[in-house]
């Protein structure tokens, strides 16, 4: 019978040598034979195994212990803790390998705007799009040499049609005119995924006004900056000559609109000298510009 | 002390506010100007102390609670100097000597 068997019929064993016999092979076997180390093996593994046991049962009743007691809660928060730990680690040598490889590109993409520079193409070429595009996807802005070469990435323009198409009505709610901060709000709020970032937005406003759409962007002298319907004019001199005197809240309240609004529209008011202030304790307040109208009219 | 006719701007709030916009600050200081020197003609005073102003009914309106800051005064002071109305008396620009009329003209 060939091979290794677990039972046998036979109470003994035949030994054959085809090549000769070793002589030290008897003694050997007569020495093992005689230490019955057969009988001493087993009994060594079943202690072995025994340990095993030993180690699954103390395994096994920390086990139970997590269900109960303060004890078992603790070792089920220290087990989530080492878990949790391990994840981030785990984590952070990805992100570590993750930023290596985006070293690598922006070295790339430095490269490449020193090549685009060296064309000197002041037309928006698809393969300068192209690479905006890249530029977007990895994070880095680079506007300063990017400028002269591509007015503004693709998605920005479309994401200004976007804007144009779903502000221009909010916009005419509000009196025609919305702060940029608003415009922000509301446009994420909106959204819910995918949000616009105060960049991206800003960026896509600026490109209102080229694409002929019919909201633009406007900045004020005060650096307040808002998205205005191309028909809007400043109208609140009229309502200057309703009233005596006005403040920035008056109009806000009698428009509808931010106090941010009202002011920067009183300013804008005075600035084309149809409005003078009264600045006093009491408040900054606006009156019809009598300097300028008593001295026409006589 | 002579009774003075107040010009309609005397009443007017933003009058005793110095305006940004150029224009209408430039009809602003033009009008004070004019008002300045009919004050003191009618009063009959020839100095301003910068430091007493507002104790002057000219430059303190108390009907609509209006006073022209002192800044405004020196501006106005300043532009009165320029077309030969007034000179200052210290070095400091506090005291200011009124002309009713300009040198020239007397």
């Amino acid at each position: 019978m060939p091979g290794p068997v677990d039972n046998s019929l036979y109470n003994y064993v035949k030994l054959s040598f085809k090549e000769g016999l070793n002589p030290n092979f008897i003694i050997q076997l007569s020495d093992t034979i005689m230490r019955r180390t057969w009988e001493f093996t087993p009994e060594a593994e079943l202690i072995v195994s025994n340990v095993n046991d030993n180690q699954k049962n103390t395994k096994l009743l920390p086990h139970i212990k997590t269900r109960t007691g303060i004890i078992g809660i603790e070792r089920s928060l220290q087990e989530k803790q080492k878990e949790t730990d391990e994840n981030i680690s785990l984590a952070f040598q990805d992100l570590t390998k993750l930023m290596d490889m985006a070293k690598d590109m922006v070295a790339i993409s430095k490269t490449i705007s020193v090549k685009i520079r060296a064309r000197q193409g002041d037309i928006t070429e698809d393969e300068t799009v192209r690479f905006k595009a890249y530029l977007m996807s990895l994070g880095i802005d680079d506007p300063v040499t990017r400028d002269a070469y591509k007015s503004s990435n693709e998605y920005f323009k479309q994401l200004a049609k976007q804007l144009a198409c779903i502000l221009e009505e909010p916009i005419k709610e509000v009196g025609g005119m919305m702060t940029l901060t608003d415009v922000y709000c509301r446009v994420n709020r909106a959204r819910g995924l995918e949000l616009l970032s105060p960049e991206d937005l800003l960026h896509a406003s600026r490109q209102l006004a080229p694409l002929g759409l019919p909201i633009v962007l406007r900045s004020f002298d005060s650096g307040v900056m808002v998205l205005q319907i191309c028909s809007h004019n400043d109208n609140a001199v009229v309502d200057l000559k309703e009233k005596k005197f006005m403040t920035a809240e008056d109009l806000a309240q009698s428009e509808g609109i931010s106090m941010l609004l009202a002011r920067e529209r009183l300013l804008v008011t005075e600035k084309y000298g149809k409005a003078c202030r009264d600045d006093s304790i009491e408040a900054l307040r606006f009156y019809p510009n009598l300097f300028l109208e008593e001295i026409s009219s006589e | 002390m002579a009774e003075i006719e107040w010009p309609w701007q005397y009443s007017f709030p933003p009058f005793f506010t110095l305006q940004p916009h150029a224009d209408t600050r430039a009809k602003q200081i033009a009008a004070w100007k004019s008002l300045v020197l009919e004050y003191y003609r009618i009063t009959k005073q020839a100095v301003v102390d910068v430091r007493e102003i507002h104790t002057n009914p000219l430059f303190n309106n108390a009907s609509i609670n209006r006073k022209l800051p002192s800044e405004a005064v020196l501006v106005i002071l300043e532009e009165l100097g320029k077309s030969g109305n007034a000179s200052p008396l210290d070095k400091t620009k506090q005291r200011w000597l009124v002309y009713w009329h300009t040198l020239e003209e007397w």
